[in-house]
């Protein structure tokens, strides 16, 4: 049940993609977001698609592993390709069914837009895939500090990133246990209505709560026994540095965006 | 014979970077009505074998028999199974979730599609065998309890689905001496009185020595050596080796023997040390 879950999945390797300083990783899927908001042709798409797999090869991530981060999405993929079909019009009539037509700028948007999604996930879950979870919440503390001086809690944002991620599998081994322990006294997680099922989670949310609180209070007991008092003062063991290969990356893919957008592809 | 398990290998996460073999080849028979002590280092698989004993795991491949049901077929029906082998995790108390100890000791019979009247029955022999009065912990929160008194909750509400065969997952883990030695006999008395089959899942020795039949001893996911304690005791330099400790007793009886003292390999209680060392000074002072 909870196997499908890649968020915040780190796939380790040692790829030119994955050695990227996070800072600039995070330079660049912002720059690719963005441009894929601007550009709007078929062209611009199977550009952006080729740039998404190329990094998918470069950093030897398995193909399945992608598209098992896709699942939870394709309702919302299924849901936005039908409502532009139907719903945009313009462009040729394909099928004309009573007051119901289906146009050729209908099928086209849809399909841009549905594959939208499907670029803005696997491009996003990049990132995450290929970058560890301290190394990424080191970058974004990094990225948010000059916001400190306006009273921004940085280090504390990033603190708690750091430990809700610490902990994402943490729950869903717990969970599994738990909805073991209980399918063992019989219990039926699978089966029934809408009401039912809910029901059924009941045996496994409670005591995934309790046992959550109790570990939050043990982890905040330890880390004031280590002397913790926040972000001030506090040095890394780690210092990650931008190197010139780095910028260049960025630079060049920046770049090479901006010109894509200015041609209007 | 309850459990048949022929050439179990588990493997999790197949074909993925983090795939781990936790089983590899297990073979294993366990009778009607025995008592069996499965032992392992951390890691050596015997969680995860006993996850395939109520279907909760698959095999990867390899067949597991329980009662005449071959849980890998097509179409069983696993409710059945789970119904005949009760499983307590490790720290059972964590899986409590009720607002009262009696609805949650009732949580599986009432699974069961029992009748008020049975449920409430076996609800108050589950635990009467763990040793709670009924009517003073019936109507409080599970939660109100202490940490030994959950963990005897928890197994209650395993008990009483009434199984054919009960399996612990270190039943005793985090418990004081005192809990550990009431627990172990609720367990033995449970064993006496309903004739079942026990599986206790350890990685201490000592603690199941004194009540199974036969240890299973398992190590980097195979079956690495099984017989009566007294045999599996004898190999204790074996058994150290990979990173197992026997009863101080017997590893006091093999430093001896290491030291060239003639005393027996497999020495199991107090009293069989003690008419063993005396035996072997006085031989030593006549000559």
């Amino acid at each position: 049940m909870f196997k499908g879950i890649t968020i915040g999945q780190y796939y380790p390797g040692d790829s030119f993609f994955h050695r990227l300083e996070p800072r600039i990783k995070i330079g660049l899927i912002t720059a690719y977001v963005v441009s894929l908001f601007l550009l709007d042709t078929g062209w611009g798409y199977l550009i952006m698609t080729l740039a998404t797999l190329s990094v998918i090869a470069i950093a030897r991530l398995p193909f399945k592993l992608l598209l098992r981060g896709l699942r939870p999405l394709y309702f919302i993929i299924a849901f936005t390709l039908l409502l532009h079909i139907f719903f945009t019009k313009g462009g040729r009539v394909l099928v004309q069914w009573g007051p119901v037509s289906l146009e050729t700028q209908g099928l086209y948007t849809g399909l841009l837009m549905a594959w939208r999604l499907v670029l803005l996930v696997t491009t996003s879950s990049l990132l995450t895939l290929t970058t560890s979870p301290i190394a990424l919440t080191d970058a974004i503390e990094s990225i948010l500090s000059p916001l400190r001086p306006l009273g921004f809690p940085a280090h504390e944002l990033a603190m708690m990133m750091t430990i809700a991620l610490r902990f994402i599998p943490t729950l869903l081994e717990e969970a599994e246990k738990i909805m073991k322990a209980q399918m063992a006294r019989g219990a039926d997680f699978e089966s029934g209505n809408l009401i039912q099922r809910a029901r059924a989670m009941v045996p496994l949310l409670v005591p995934l709560f309790v046992s959550s609180f109790r570990r939050a209070d043990d982890l905040a007991l330890a880390m004031e026994a280590r002397c913790y008092r926040g972000g001030k003062g506090r040095t890394r063991m780690k210092v990650a540095r931008i190197t010139g290969a780095d910028w260049l990356t960025l630079a060049g893919f920046v770049t090479a965006m901006a010109v894509l957008i200015w041609l209007g592809v | 014979m309850s459990i048949i398990v022929s050439c179990l290998t588990h493997v999790y996460s197949p074909g993925t970077p983090w795939a781990t073999v936790a089983l590899n080849n297990v073979s294993l028979e366990i009778a009607d009505g025995e008592v069996v002590g499965l032992i392992g280092h951390t890691g050596s698989g015997k969680s995860t074998l006993v996850q395939h004993f109520n279907g909760l795991l698959k095999p990867t491949s390899g067949t597991v028999i329980v009662q005449g049901i071959n849980l890998g077929a097509k179409g069983v029906d696993l409710r059945t199974v789970r119904r005949k082998v009760g499983l307590v995790f490790q720290y059972p108390e964590h899986q409590l979730f009720e607002e009262t100890v009696a609805a949650d000791v009732a949580f599986g019979p009432r699974n069961l599609g029992l009748s008020d009247a049975e449920v409430e029955k076996r609800v108050r022999a589950a635990l009467a065998a763990v040793e709670l009065d009924y009517e003073a912990v019936k109507d409080r929160s599970p939660f109100e309890l202490s940490g030994g008194q959950m963990r005897r909750a928890a197994i209650a509400g395993v008990l009483a689905m009434e199984p054919e065969v009960l399996i612990l997952d270190e039943p005793t883990a985090g418990l004081d001496p005192r809990s550990r030695a009431e627990l172990l006999g609720y367990l033995r008395r449970i064993h006496r009185e309903r004739g079942i089959t026990l599986i206790i899942v350890s990685h201490s020795m000592e603690e199941v020595a004194a009540m199974v039949h036969r240890i299973v001893v398992m190590d980097k996911g195979s079956v690495y050596a099984q017989g009566t304690p007294r045999e599996i005791f004898s190999r204790g330099t074996e058994l150290r080796a990979i990173g197992l400790d026997v009863p101080p007793l017997t590893r006091l009886m093999l430093e001896l023997r290491a030291r060239g003292m003639e005393l027996p390999a497999d020495v199991l209680t107090l009293e069989e040390a003690r008419a063993a060392l005396k035996a072997c000074l006085v031989k030593g002072e006549k000559q």
